[in-house]
């Protein structure tokens, strides 16, 4: 076992008075408490994540073979368009900022958040955004179903669900812009003495580039559906070209959001695994400062590629060949990272505890997406693969081994430091196996379907992709089934187990690590000293 | 225990969030405002 006793623990006892949190209900409504509302966060995600994996289930039951079998088209397209919305605005987003809000008061020496009570609001705000978002299965015309691309005139043909959506997606995002805001203004403000910006972890500085990206194209996607919202009610015409306006408007600025949002959902993860990967080799993380320099440069580029994503609306030459360039550039800085994270574990001591496996499992597929993502990137390449399964292939291995198998290697890292126990590692050695094995079995075959010409968004069709389609889907029921033991194996840490050390891994180095665990429900009220922070930032 | 150095840093915090959130509005009404001319050409 890689944890071992720590002299950690007697860091900072003082902490313990007045160490009681509110108890009811009424504590978890009205708290202001980082740590709370990063558990608020965390809980929401994870129904959110089970909300939209059942969406996915009904999706790869009714393709499991050829014909419509369960459901019929319009309800088809509802839970391909609801399922992405609740994985990326109500599981992934929230998920990171769960985390936030857990780990980086802890891991800059801060007592809370800058803004504790606005932490409170932005979380509130969550559960009535997607109460609206999912009850639009229940009004006339069935939730959106246009896609979370929310296309016109597409999507302004839904039924009475389109402007609870666009309520709703409103109100995720002033959540967003309220979270992203206090996260800048609690990293600009609120670092111990000694922290300077160059000591930070990685996960703190992957968090600071993301809250800016989401302050600069949050409020792009609040632009566009409110345009939306005046062209379906207001009589506008931004995006109707009976009326002088431009569908092709609303998918430059969607994708002037879109793009950076991919980021905003990955570059957290890159902190992540920049955290996991040293400790379990038990080595500084290799090239500190160049990973900072490659994630503000993928935070650059995120901004001058989106066109990628509409390549075949037709476009200048001039155009295609600068997104196309533009793109390609992105592999760059990530490639960097890649390198960085393989010369970290080059002459380690590794070993492979839950955390480590899936940061494994996301350098590898993680790449995969990426190398998927660079053949997207060719333009005439791209003339083919638009809008097939492939371009579903690829998203998925950049969204599901990449964002949210590093959040599962966030929480395996952190969750010792959060519930005080060690959690059960067969049961997440099991957890991480069967979700590496049946991810692949589930989104590999996409890409021979997508080749072959597969269109996505489609609950029917023709029986020559029926064999990868069947395949698919085994693999798609394997790892819904298999994400039940995360729950189980969190609630069995939290009822009990082996007592964590405060620095719960050998090879951890970091201020949280330097707390006892579990961490107090109050920490850092007296700011760490700098030769705490000097140990904590061994990169 | 209150550190008062962190009342300090709260102050600068309000302040810097009124900042962010000024820049969030405009880009939001700057996107439609450009797109109110683009549509009407």
């Amino acid at each position: 076992m890689a944890y071992t006793e720590h002299a950690a623990d007697h860091a900072h006892t003082d902490h313990d008075h007045h160490d009681h949190p509110p108890s009811g209900l009424w504590r978890w409504v009205s708290t202001t408490n980082h740590k709370d509302i990063g558990t608020l966060y965390l809980i929401f995600a994870g129904v959110m994540f089970f909300v939209g994996g059942a969406m996915a289930m009904a999706i790869r039951l009714e393709l499991f073979k050829p014909g419509l079998q369960f459901f019929d088209p319009a309800f088809f397209n509802s839970l391909t368009t609801v399922h992405a919305l609740a994985m990326i605005f109500g599981a992934v987003m929230p998920a990171w900022v769960g985390l936030a809000n857990w780990m980086i008061p802890l891991q800059i020496g801060a007592p809370d958040m800058a803004l504790p009570r606005m932490n409170n609001f932005s979380f509130w705000l969550l559960p009535f955004a997607f109460t609206l978002l999912l009850i639009g299965f229940f009004v006339p015309g069935g939730a959106p179903a246009g896609g979370w691309t929310l296309y016109p005139p597409l999507v302004l043909q839904g039924g009475d669900s389109f402007p609870m959506a666009i309520f709703a997606i409103h109100l995720m995002g002033a959540s967003s812009i309220m979270g992203a805001i206090n996260v800048i203004v609690t990293i600009m403000n609120m670092r111990a003495p000694g922290m300077t910006l160059l000591r930070m972890p990685l996960f703190v500085w992957t968090w600071l580039i993301t809250a800016y990206l989401l302050i600069l194209v949050m409020p792009v996607l609040a632009g566009a559906v409110t345009m939306l919202l005046t062209d379906h009610f207001f009589g506008t015409s931004f995006f109707s070209a009976s009326g002088g306006g431009d569908p092709v408007m609303f998918q430059h600025i969607f994708w002037f959001f879109g793009h950076p949002e991919v980021y905003i959902l990955i570059l957290p993860a890159f902190g992540i695994v920049s955290e996991v990967i040293p400790t379990f080799s038990r080595k500084p993380l290799f090239g500190y400062e160049a990973m900072v320099y490659a994630t503000a440069s993928i935070a650059f580029l995120s901004f001058i590629v989106w066109a990628h994503h509409m390549f075949t609306v037709g476009m200048p030459l001039a155009g295609e060949m600068f997104f196309m360039l533009s793109t390609m550039l992105i592999s760059i800085p990530t490639g960097v990272k890649v390198f960085n994270w393989v010369s970290t574990m080059w002459r380690g001591s590794l070993t492979f505890e839950p955390p480590m496996l899936f940061a494994l499992s996301f350098l590898f597929l993680f790449s995969i997406g990426g190398f998927s993502g660079l053949m997207l990137a060719i333009a005439p390449a791209d003339f083919q693969y638009q809008d097939t399964y492939f371009v579903v292939a690829h998203f998925h291995y950049v969204l599901v081994p990449g964002a949210i198998f590093a959040i599962m290697a966030g929480v395996y890292y952190w969750l010792p430091k959060w519930t005080g126990h060690m959690y059960d590692m067969t049961l997440g050695k099991w957890h991480f196996w069967l979700s590496t094995i049946f991810v692949n079995v589930l989104f590999f075959p996409q890409h021979f379907l997508g080749l072959a010409g597969m269109p996505r968004r489609i609950p029917d069709y023709a029986t020559q992709f029926a064999d990868w389609n069947m395949v698919s889907s085994l693999g798609g029921f394997g790892f819904g089934l298999s994400q039940l033991l995360f729950p189980y194996l969190i609630w069995k840490c939290i009822r009990g187990g082996e007592r964590a050390t405060g620095q719960v891994w050998e090879g951890a180095h970091g201020l949280e690590w330097e707390l006892p665990s579990p961490a107090p429900y109050h920490t850092w009220q007296e700011a760490p000293t700098v030769a705490q922070i000097a140990h904590g930032a061994e990169h | 225990m209150i550190n008062t150095d962190t009342i300090e840093q709260r102050r600068r915090a309000r302040r810097t969030a009124m900042v962010l959130a000024i820049i969030a509005l405009v880009i939001y009404a700057g996107f439609i405002w450009m797109s109110v001319h683009r549509a009407g050409k």
